[in-house]
């Protein structure tokens, strides 16, 4: 490639010919302390909380706590250049970063700079980072599905488009897993997804990119890095980018899904800043506005009502807990924000029930008006008859003669658990959810041993695929139906029960 | 130290406890009438004190107890200074808060300042001003601000040409650096737009 430097230079000629400059007017400061990612600044008297304001090098900070005699300032970038007695210059804006299809398919940082060497982003728009989220008259309630392909979610607790899901549960029982399918279904669906590491290992970041490149996911989607050794201002703005850039498609009328992962990082991130900025510590030494600090991200993900487009933002937060602590300070606020949460467990994950959901404490607050009509109607009673088994099964083991009313209970719930089993980056179409579930919960693999039912569930979708097509095609032109799956005298439940009714009668097992 | 650092360090502990003392002894003149006369010597006091370490030392220390130090002050500034800043004085060796002495000097200046509807402003220019063009400037100033300017000159190779006003925190900046540096920055914001709106003008691919 060659590059013609005539032309760059009568670009440059031409600018600097029209070049009028005005006399800069502008407030400043002196930096009298500096370390740890924040500065105290003397002077700044105008300054506004939130204000960008730029030290020597360009190097940008945000004025965070404003003092009788002094300015805090969190400074986004490398706090080793700034030395006592710089000069601070206030900018008069808020951070925005850039927004657009721009961003889609990148890696950034919280500020927006590339990370991924793919060349500077190309977007002449931009947002501000904070802004007050949508109120009341701007929404409308979370009625459409949000699948993420996963078995268990989309039947025992279903993700409406607006909603905010939690993910939540001890370290590696497979929170970025459920993130990381949901993404991965995302796949034609329109949807744009922002994943958003905070606090994360490098390595383990580097690992999801490289999983959503393999699978086509980082077609559609943005990854926002402040990894462990970023300093903790960056860290915890990152939620708020990612959802900035989020926005810009929601108020476009396109639908996003953000996975924050996870907020327990961005919470010690806060935690970090606030305690150099002398603010008082509360409850496990966190500042007393860090529900503040949640509720207003999480706020930002609605469902806009129709005149403003009907875009959405979906998020799926997730949050670390310590040893199965629930009812620890951070994961009490988020659940408490939330319109639903999804626990996971270790034992069950050992056990080899993956996802390791727990059926009991799981829930959805928006529940069925976001599910898809057949899922509904076969999935009903999922959750709480899981959550019977488990219990029962809890008994059974003291090695009671059972009924066989209560053996077939257990015998039903033995095969349901072994049916929700679901390996990582396979998720599966709603219509495939539908059929699997109703085979399970109506009784369908009762007489396949629970050892085959993984092997009977493939084989089944594979007969269905192959040579009844047009079941899956009319199960799939009818499931927001009411009535589809409901009543046995159906014209699809029909259809669907002699389907699965014929490949039974073909399975070996 | 670059030029645009600040040539001491600064304390804002002390600065919130020299605004209260000086308001104080403000009070003070303003109910007699003899504010100019009062920040005149405690002007002379604080040069004084710094001129003299020891002395200085000896204020400042918390082993010397309160009644020596009234004692010292009694013979050093007894027969020099009005009664009001004598009285000034002793209260702030009772407090042992001598250490906040030239702050306390700074702030009532600036106080008397803004009393007087008087604002102290720094002119930064690349060489030496004549006085005609710092009269200007501060008469200019004085129009803009609806205050009295007093001007400071200050040399500053470093801006290459034109002016940098200070007033306060705000900085009104006509510098032949920063003009440079704006286009500087639009130019290549420009150049680079341009590049990636249309790279075929700019580059041919062999």
């Amino acid at each position: 490639m060659k590059i013609s430097a005539d032309e760059i230079a009568s670009v440059i000629q031409g600018e600097i010919e029209q070049f009028e400059s005005q006399i800069d007017v502008s407030e400043v400061g002196t930096v009298l302390e500096v370390g740890d990612g924040i500065a105290r600044v003397h002077g700044l008297t105008n300054v506004a909380a939130g204000e960008m304001v730029e030290f020597p090098g360009g190097i940008i900070g945000l004025a965070f706590n404003l003092e009788e005699n002094s300015v805090g300032i969190i400074i986004l970038g490398d706090y080793l250049k700034i030395n006592e007695g710089d000069q601070v210059k206030a900018l008069g804006t808020l951070l925005s970063v850039p927004v657009g299809d721009a961003v889609v398919g990148r890696v950034l940082d919280p500020l927006g700079n590339p990370l991924d060497g793919k060349g500077p982003v190309n977007s002449s728009e931009t947002r501000p980072v904070e802004v007050i989220a949508a109120g009341v008259a701007e929404r409308q309630p979370v009625h459409e599905p949000m699948q993420t392909g996963i078995k268990a979610v989309d039947a025992m607790t279903p993700v409406g488009r607006g909603q905010r899901e939690l993910i939540i549960g001890d370290r590696k029982t497979g929170k970025t897993a459920i993130a990381i399918d949901a993404i991965i279904n995302q796949k034609e669906t329109g949807v744009k997804c922002f994943y958003v590491a905070v606090g994360q290992k490098d390595s383990s970041v580097a690992g999801v990119i490289k999983e959503l490149e393999e699978r086509g996911a980082m077609d559609y989607t943005t990854v926002i890095v402040a990894g462990a050794s970023a300093p903790a201002p960056l860290q915890y703005m990152a939620p708020y980018a990612g959802t900035a850039m989020a926005e810009h498609f929601m108020f476009n009328g396109q639908h996003c899904l953000v996975v924050y992962d996870d907020l327990s990082k961005q919470a010690v991130a806060y935690r970090e800043l606030s305690l150099l900025m002398r603010r008082p510590p509360g409850r496990e030494a966190f500042p007393g506005d860090v529900f503040y600090c949640h509720s207003r991200l999480l706020e930002r993900s609605a469902k806009l009502s129709d005149e403003l487009g009907g875009g959405s933002i979906t998020s799926l937060p997730i949050i670390e807990t310590l040893e199965g602590e629930v009812s620890a300070y951070i994961p009490t606020n988020v659940i408490s924000i939330t319109d639903g949460q999804i626990y996971l467990q270790p034992d069950l994950f050992f056990a080899g029930v993956r996802p390791a959901m727990n059926a009991g404490i799981s829930v959805s607050r928006v529940g069925g008006s976001a599910q898809v009509k057949a899922m509904r109607n076969v999935a009903g009673g999922l959750r709480l008859d899981l959550a019977a088994f488990r219990e029962l099964e809890a008994f059974a083991q003291l090695g009671t003669d059972l009924d066989a009313a209560t053996q077939a209970r257990l015998d039903r719930g033995y095969r349901m658990v072994e049916l929700l089993k679901q390996p990582q980056y396979k998720p599966l179409n709603v219509v495939d959810q539908v059929m699997v579930i109703f085979a399970g919960t109506r009784g369908y693999l009762d007489q396949v041993p629970v050892s085959e039912v993984g092997r009977w569930q493939d084989e089944f979708l594979d007969h269905i695929h192959t040579k009844k097509n047009d079941v899956w095609t009319l199960l799939d032109e009818n499931k927001n139906n009411g009535d589809a799956m409901k009543k046995a005298d159906n014209e699809v439940t029909k259809a669907v029960v002699a389907a699965i009714e014929d490949f039974n009668s073909s399975f070996r097992a | 130290m670059t030029e645009a650092q600040q040539p001491t360090v600064f304390d804002s502990d002390q600065q919130l406890l020299a605004g209260v003392y000086a308001r104080a002894l403000m009070g003070v003149g303003q109910k007699n009438g003899s504010v100019d006369q009062i920040v005149d010597e405690l002007t002379a006091v604080v040069s004084v004190v710094n001129e003299l370490p020891k002395f200085k030392a000896t204020l400042e220390s918390p082993r010397v107890p309160a009644e020596n130090k009234v004692r010292m002050i009694d013979s050093a500034f007894g027969s020099k200074v009005s009664k009001d800043v004598l009285n000034f004085l002793k209260v702030v060796a009772n407090k042992g808060r001598f250490d906040c002495l030239a702050a306390i000097g700074a702030t009532a200046i600036k106080l008397h300042d803004e009393m007087a509807g008087r604002v102290e402003a720094t002119l930064t220019t690349a060489s030496p001003v004549e006085d005609s063009v710092r009269d200007q400037v501060a008469k200019k100033l004085s129009g803009v601000l609806g205050k009295t300017v007093n001007l400071r000159s200050v040399v500053d190779p470093e801006i290459i040409g034109g002016m940098v006003v200070r007033v306060g925190d705000t900085v009104y900046d006509g510098s032949v650096v920063n003009r440079l540096q704006q286009v500087r920055a639009k130019a290549v914001k420009r150049a680079s737009d341009a590049i990636r709106e249309q790279l075929d003008r700019f580059a041919q691919v062999d």
